[in-house]
């Protein structure tokens, strides 16, 4: 129990600490660890929890509370939600400052311009491992095409293509 | 432009704007309109709380102009962690130190964290129910589709070169179908990454 706490912690805050660009560019590498190496979760659970968080108000990334909540119960949920928010937040306290007085020097925006494609590749590989799991039906398929273009092609908030889609998943079987 | 931490409600005089825009201002926030900010941040931000997180800061509260905004929000980015988590601490900071941040920080994530251990045991009590099941199969696709567009959009912005391509693909590969670790992807794509970067714009292109 205690070890799983501890590899909570530290799991949590490496995910919060890499998530350049986004808390979903760690959706991969939480998938690989919590499912394949410490089978905290299944695989369907995981990409459940994961939409479920993005439908839930709040920061993104809200999913490791449920993976925690799986693996130790409530001080689980409680301690990935401490790892996602407190490590970084201690670092960006003390360096904050720091950064704001050199954010024009050349080192930090070659780091922001070198880094913006590996976000969209980790994207990408988020994207895949969700397909991977999610699509595994034609009519999944067709809602995801849906959402994607939505999402992409307008500006309507998130929130209403989630709406929808649970919507229209909850109307199929009514009928 | 300016850094001056420790008075960041007196911002440059040149623009005369800036005065009408001052007096509409909120002073300086107490602790408790600290939490009740980020409180209201956590509990609305649906799809993403960056936008939620402007309206409160700059439109609401007035603590912030749109240009100091503007300026807090990189370093936001660039410090590892949630860019709203970063904001919620640089202001809390800014305003009443360590306390500040603690008591931002706990604003913000107050009610999302009830929020998921509430879904996480309702859950566990209804994951075999029918209406949860069909209601989850229409959910997924669509919080799938959102990250893909979140992909589209992202390659959008980014400039048409060959260094653009190696390393959307490189960690796309690397992560998503070979599952290796993304700390070893990063340590080892995201120096030469960046230093190519450097060099890139060293060089005028």
């Amino acid at each position: 129990m205690w070890l799983t706490l501890v590899d909570l912690f530290l799991h949590g805050t490496l995910w919060s600490m890499l998530a350049i660009g986004g808390a979903n560019v760690t959706l991969a590498d939480i998938q690989r660890y919590a499912v394949d190496t410490r089978h905290w979760v299944t695989s369907a659970q995981f990409v459940t929890f994961f939409s479920i968080a993005q439908a839930a108000p709040g920061p993104n990334g809200m999913a490791v509370a449920l993976i925690g909540l799986q693996a130790a119960g409530l001080p689980g949920a409680m301690v990935s939600i401490v790892a996602k928010c407190v490590p970084s937040s201690i670092v960006a306290y003390y360096v904050g400052d720091l950064l704001e007085r050199r954010r024009q020097l050349p080192w930090v925006a070659a780091f922001k311009r070198g880094l913006a494609p590996i976000t969209v590749g980790l994207f990408a590989a988020s994207s895949i491992v969700l397909v991977r799991d999610v699509d595994t039906n034609i009519e999944s398929v067709v809602l995801t095409i849906a959402s994607t273009l939505v999402a992409w092609r307008t500006r309507l908030n998130p929130i209403w293509i989630i709406a929808a889609g649970s919507l229209i998943g909850v109307l199929r079987i009514m009928h | 432009m300016h850094t001056n931490d420790e008075a960041p409600l007196n911002p440059p005089m040149s623009d005369p704007t800036v005065t009408s825009d001052e007096a509409q201002r909120t002073p300086r926030p107490t602790l408790f309109g600290l939490f009740r900010a980020f409180f209201f941040v956590g509990l609305t931000g649906f799809g993403g709380v960056l936008p939620w997180t402007r309206r409160m800061v700059v439109e609401r509260a007035r603590w912030l102009s749109a240009e100091e905004f503007a300026e807090i929000l990189p370093v936001a980015q660039l410090l590892p962690g949630p860019n709203v988590a970063n904001i919620a601490t640089l202001l809390g900071q800014r305003y009443h130190g360590a306390k500040g941040t603690l008591v931002a920080l706990t604003g913000l994530y107050f009610c999302p964290a009830f929020v998921m251990v509430g879904i996480g045991y309702l859950y566990a009590r209804w994951s075999a129910a029918p209406v949860t099941i069909s209601l989850l199969a229409g959910l997924m696709p669509a919080a799938t589709g959102l990250v893909i567009a979140t992909s589209f959009k992202l390659v959008g912005s980014l400039p048409r070169t060959w260094r653009t391509a190696v390393f959307v693909v490189l960690p796309a590969v690397a992560v998503g179908i070979l599952q290796l670790s993304l700390l070893g992807v990063l340590l080892t794509l995201g120096p030469l990454a960046v230093w190519l970067a450097r060099r890139g714009a060293a060089q005028g292109h």
